[in-house]
């Protein structure tokens, strides 16, 4: 009987140990299963982050390749489809200036952002939209330097007051439409302002930008007590900039309740650079991309100073009577000056305007006396 | 009942080791296609540069030929702007500023007519990678014109720009 009940409490054991093994293999399939699910669901986390990312690239590699390709030629405008994304373009600063998809820098996936450290770029810090405006204009002053290349959208908005410099750098900007796949379409908005739009606060057409910049070129926007029209009062005050151009200088102002407020002082050297004020998004911006100029500004006259020594002691320009043409003065001046000059700092620039000017007289001379020109 | 157990154990165990086999094969492949394309890749950049940097200096302002700032010809270069980037562009900090726009790259001038025998080609930028896994050459004909002989016209040659990018 003993040995009976012994041998049913066995039996039971196994079965309960069988039915034990059964529920922990179980257990085992739904573990090993959930380490299997999230090993995949962890690496088409990663791997979307990563064609994101990728994306992101392929798009900057190849908008690089098309800037490029305009900046190289001079007077180049394209207006070219971009993907709807929060491209900008900023400088910090220190001067870091790049371009990124997102809202912030520090918001930047991976660290994706493209620097184009060859380039010379003026634009707003935020391109919205489907189209982007490239457009590339020579900078010489007074030899060929480089070529500019200007980035705007079409629903950033530009007033231009109404004088004549203002209808000129109206007629030189970019047209309103542009001519693209046998369409017609908004490429630039401009609007003249007229005196009187200035003085009765009232600017038709002025909604609907998410960015508005007014061009003064003889209206003072802060002595005149300028109003900001209505219409634009609940645009951030970043958003809303004006920049007033005189001769050599460019003041930048910045949106503040509906009046205008001084941000800065800048220079202005030639006309490539009036173009490049319009087109900054702000003093520090347009600081940072001509100190970047600057850099190609003194290189470049360190070819011509080359070269003026080149031709200073060719024999053949010494017994023609030219030699007069290539003392290096005014380039040799020129260079100290560019070698510690920093746009950002309120420096003296009437230096840099005075031997330019003296090289261009050079050069003049030169092609009067029938010398090789320098430039 | 506790032999069926075992038995559907092993099972598992057997599934969970070809399953594993599976991915490792599938990983392996994945990498090898990933490390191939990365690989074309580089190879369509570096031809890419190669063509960028040609036309960047094909169109580099300081080179062209100029009469009163407006350019002559298109793809004339001014021989003396030339001999000038030549000593220039080896010191130290202009170095710096023309390896942001050639970065890796020789950029030489070969005079071709009339032809002249023993001409060294003038090198206008030289700065090679110590290891590169090629070397990609862009050619652009250009005419190399010296305004100190003629004033008015320059006197001109047909040349090459070689323009060799490593990558």
């Amino acid at each position: 009987m003993k040995a009976a009940n012994n041998g049913q409490s066995n039996a039971s054991f196994k079965n309960k140990k069988a039915q034990v093994e059964v529920q922990f293999n179980w257990i085992f399939i739904l573990i090993v299963g959930a380490i299997i699910l999230s090993f995949f669901v962890t690496i088409a986390v990663r791997q979307k982050g990563i064609s994101e990312q990728e994306i992101n690239i392929a798009f900057f590699t190849n908008f690089e390749k098309a800037l490029s390709g305009i900046a190289a030629v001079e007077g180049k405008m394209l207006l070219f489809e971009v993907p709807k994304m929060d491209l900008r373009y900023d400088c910090t600063p220190g001067c870091d200036c790049a371009a990124y998809a997102g809202t912030s820098r520090a918001k930047v996936v991976g660290g994706a952002l493209f620097s184009f450290k060859d380039k010379i770029i003026f634009s707003p810090n935020s391109l919205k939209g489907n189209n982007l405006l490239t457009w590339s204009k020579d900078w010489s002053y007074p030899f060929r330097i480089t070529n500019f290349l200007f980035m705007t959208s079409p629903e950033v908005k530009y007033l231009i007051e109404d004088t004549s410099h203002g209808k000129v750098l109206f007629e030189n900007l970019p047209p309103i439409f542009i001519q693209k796949e046998q369409k017609e379409q908004r490429a630039f908005d401009k609007q003249l302002l007229t005196q009187e739009q200035i003085e009765g606060q009232t600017i038709p057409g002025i909604t609907g930008n998410y960015k508005v910049k007014f061009v003064f070129t003889e209206t003072d926007p802060v002595t005149t007590n300028f109003n900001i029209p209505t219409a634009l009062k609940d645009l951030p005050n970043s958003d809303v900039t004006a920049i007033k151009i005189e001769n050599e200088k460019v003041t930048f102002y910045q949106k503040n309740d509906l009046k205008f407020e001084i941000i800065g002082e800048s220079y202005l050297f030639g006309e490539a650079t009036t173009y490049a004020s319009i087109f900054a998004e702000d003093l520090n911006a347009y600081g940072c991309m001509m100190n970047r100029a600057m850099k190609s500004f003194n290189m470049v006259s360190r070819i011509y100073q080359e070269k003026q020594l080149q031709y200073f002691i060719y024999p053949v320009l010494e017994a023609k009577d030219c030699k007069i043409h290539y003392v290096g003065t005014a380039i040799s001046n020129l260079i100290k000056i560019l070698d510690d000059f920093n746009f950002k700092e309120q420096e003296d620039a009437s230096s840099i305007t005075n031997n330019v000017l003296s090289f261009a007289t050079q050069n003049d001379n030169a092609l009067k006396d029938s010398c090789p020109h320098i430039y | 009942m506790r032999n069926k157990a075992q038995i559907q154990m092993g099972e598992n165990v057997i599934i969970l080791f070809i399953f594993f086999i599976l991915l490792i094969f599938a990983v392996v492949f994945f990498t090898r296609l990933q490390a191939t394309k990365k690989e074309q890749v580089i190879g369509a950049d570096i031809e890419g540069r190669g063509l960028q940097i040609a036309q960047r200096v094909a169109l580099l302002p300081e080179l062209q030929c100029t009469k009163d700032n407006a350019i002559i010809t298109p793809g004339c270069y001014d021989e003396y702007s030339a001999f000038a980037l030549d000593e220039l562009a080896r010191e130290g900090e202009n170095k710096v500023y023309y390896f942001d726009l050639f970065g890796f790259s020789t950029v030489s001038i070969y005079k071709v007519f009339p032809p002249k025998e023993e001409e060294k080609p003038l090198v206008i930028y030289n700065n090679t990678k110590e290891e590169f896994r090629a070397i990609i050459p862009t050619y652009i004909p250009i005419t190399l014109c010296n305004f100190v002989s003629d004033v008015t016209k320059g006197q001109c040659s047909f040349a090459v720009l070689k323009v060799e990018v490593y990558g």
